[in-house]
């Protein structure tokens, strides 16, 4: 992983709270992708071995590609790598195209407040009110549906940067995607 | 005609979001939201949406994703690259513009295993381009084989295209879905060769070197142990010993044991900045996933599939005709939609429609999956001709002339697939007994 160091070219990069913020989720999803791996790779082995796949790892994987796949896009936002159909913001110069910059930040956030917070914050309120357990590890369902509100959160957080940046006039366009 | 205007409220409002540039992950959502407040309380609507995403991601068969995505990173980083590069010079060697037959054939071997047409085109081209100007090849014309060619990769499996087309409707075999792509990938690579042997003989581009048995047999087993992991994935696949999820996870030992073991070409300290590659490759895709989910009950709650399929009816009742219709319209979207998210949100529209007519799921997938493979190597939105134009070093407009031809062949066989089933068929019922 590569070491953040200090920029002394502060409008270059991203500021102090991002790095830390990246930093962390970075860990956070190399080590969930570790722990994925070998997961599936103990369900595979057990059916061969044991001759009875293991219900706790299939749960366990589960469980974890949904956070996986949840804080991997939050962080992707926060590159400024999903794929967008960018050839409006392209087309566009100066105040027009930092005002639609603004607006598809703002939509983003929309999601991510609206869907993502506030209606994942009742999915998640709702499961653990019915106290429904997973049939395996016995724990609340509701962590499990956490994983949305959370990267709804997360991506609240980059988006305020974004607008940050877009005003301060430091956005740079988001990078092709692959 | 009500349901005209739920319609309109979801394709409105889809376009709305996509044309300002809003990511098409979140575009999706924010539709199936618009389309969902039509039927119900605004808060019922970000609860089902969020529900929806959930379920959606809920899946072990979505498992084989990540899994099949991190694998191809891992092989990135090496040299297989080159290695099947090799092999592929000596198997395209004695035909005119031997070069352009390499890169067709790396493709299709590079973008079996990574799974990736974007990777293979970069990883593929990278390479040949360099070397084909060197012995006097038209640098848009070799750009434009790498384009057209590298989506070999996602007809010919594994493929993590057919896996996202298995989930959407609802669990078509994965192991038919792959096996049914090996004829019409296969075929494509063929017909692009023909077409570029034609022109290089023309243009009178040079036949390499007759390669001796020593050289073939060399160079055939470095490529080997790449190549193996095909074998062993799709061979476990077709014996019905593994499932894809499975089968991906095998794939990532294998690849692992490749690259730290067997080549050591990475080490243990590479491997967090590989996994985050992977993981960041596949949330792009995950999102979208969840969203589509979304979008598809949203779909389903406004009848649009049957209001699709209606409207389908009423221009003809001739399944050739319709077919035909499905495919100008998927044409139309591809030139300006990347593969997954076209896939997503039009099966779910189209295969009810084609399931009326008799058409199998399966036949159904390699059908769409060729159409939208033509789509990202078409302007103005293609991933393909991109990264191809980049690593090509030429531009969108003057690759654009010699890639004609080769969109010709495409859609020729476009058609053969379309309407001669046993091509995708065949296949799976001759191993699976589909």
């Amino acid at each position: 992983m590569p070491k953040t160091v200090a920029r002394p070219d502060f409008a270059s990069g991203p500021g102090p709270v991002q790095r830390a913020v990246d930093a962390v989720l970075r860990v956070i999803i190399s080590v969930i992708f570790a722990i994925l791996v070998v997961c599936v790779v103990w369900q595979v082995v057990s059916r061969y071995v044991f001759g009875t796949p293991s219900t706790l790892t299939d749960e366990l994987a589960r469980f974890l590609f949904m956070w996986l796949a949840l804080i991997g896009a939050a962080y992707t936002l926060g590159l400024k790598r999903h794929l967008a159909i960018d050839l409006l913001p392209l087309s566009l110069e100066g105040t027009a195209e930092r005002n639609l910059r603004l607006v598809i930040v703002g939509m983003v956030a929309a999601f991510a407040g609206l869907v993502m917070v506030y209606g994942g914050g009742k999915l998640l309120l709702g499961v653990l009110q019915t106290g429904q357990l997973s049939p395996v590890l016995r724990i609340q369902m509701g962590y499990v549906y956490g994983a949305i509100p959370f990267a709804g959160l997360v991506m609240l957080f980059y988006c305020a940067l974004s607008v940050r940046d877009i005003l301060s006039g430091r956005d740079v366009a988001p990078a092709m995607g692959d | 005609m009500e349901d005209y205007i739920n319609a309109l409220v979801l394709f409105g409002s889809f376009a709305f979001f996509m044309v300002l540039g809003v990511p098409i992950a979140f575009s999706i959502g924010l539709a199936s939201v618009v389309t969902f407040t039509t039927f119900m309380t605004f808060d019922q609507s970000v609860f089902i949406v969020a529900q929806q995403i959930a379920s959606g991601l809920d899946s072990f068969t979505l498992l084989a994703i990540p899994f099949f995505i991190l694998a191809g990173h891992i092989m990135n980083r090496g040299g297989i690259a080159m290695r099947l590069i090799d092999f592929a010079k000596v198997l395209g060697g004695r035909l005119p513009g031997a070069l352009a037959h390499c890169n067709v054939l790396a493709n299709m071997m590079f973008g079996s295993i990574s799974g990736s047409a974007v990777a293979s085109a970069a990883a593929v081209g990278g390479v040949m381009a360099p070397l084909q100007e060197k012995e006097g090849y038209d640098r848009s014309f070799s750009a434009a084989v790498n384009i057209a060619s590298c989506p070999t990769g996602l007809l010919i499996p594994p493929s993590a295209t057919f896996i996202v087309y298995s989930l959407i409707t609802g669990g078509t075999s994965i192991a038919a879905l792959f096996v049914a792509g090996y004829v019409p990938g296969i075929l494509m690579g063929l017909s692009l060769m023909l077409v570029a042997g034609i022109i290089a003989k023309r243009r009178g581009y040079p036949v390499a070197e007759r390669s001796s048995w020593r050289e073939i047999v060399e160079t055939g087993l470095r490529a080997l142990p790449p190549l193996g992991l095909i074998v062993i994935v799709m061979g476990g696949i077709i014996a019905g010993i593994f499932t894809a999820t499975e089968a991906s996870a095998i794939a990532v030992v294998y690849t692992l044991f490749l690259a730290l073991v067997w080549y050591r070409e990475i080490s243990i300290r590479d491997l967090p900045s590989v996994l985050l590659e992977a993981a960041i490759t596949t949330s792009i895709v995950l999102l979208m996933i969840g969203a589509s989910i979304a979008m598809s009950k949203a779909m389903a709650f406004a009848d649009i599939p049957y209001m699709i399929s209606d409207a389908l009816l009423a221009l003809s009742e001739n399944p050739i005709v319709i077919l035909l219709i499905i495919n100008l319209a998927l044409l139309v979207i591809g030139t300006f939609m990347d593969m997954t998210p076209a896939l997503l949100i039009f099966t779910p529209i189209f295969l009810p429609v084609v399931k009326d007519l008799g058409m199998d799921p399966v036949h159904f997938g390699v059908m769409m999956t060729f159409n939208l493979c033509i789509g990202i190597c078409t302007p103005p939105v293609g991933s393909a001709l991109f990264v191809g134009c980049s690593v090509g070093k030429t531009s969108i407009a003057s690759v654009l002339k010699p890639l004609l031809p080769f969109y010709g062949v495409l859609f020729a066989l476009l058609l053969a697939v379309t309407y001669i089933p046993a091509l995708s068929l065949w296949l799976p019922r001759l191993l699976l007994n589909y």
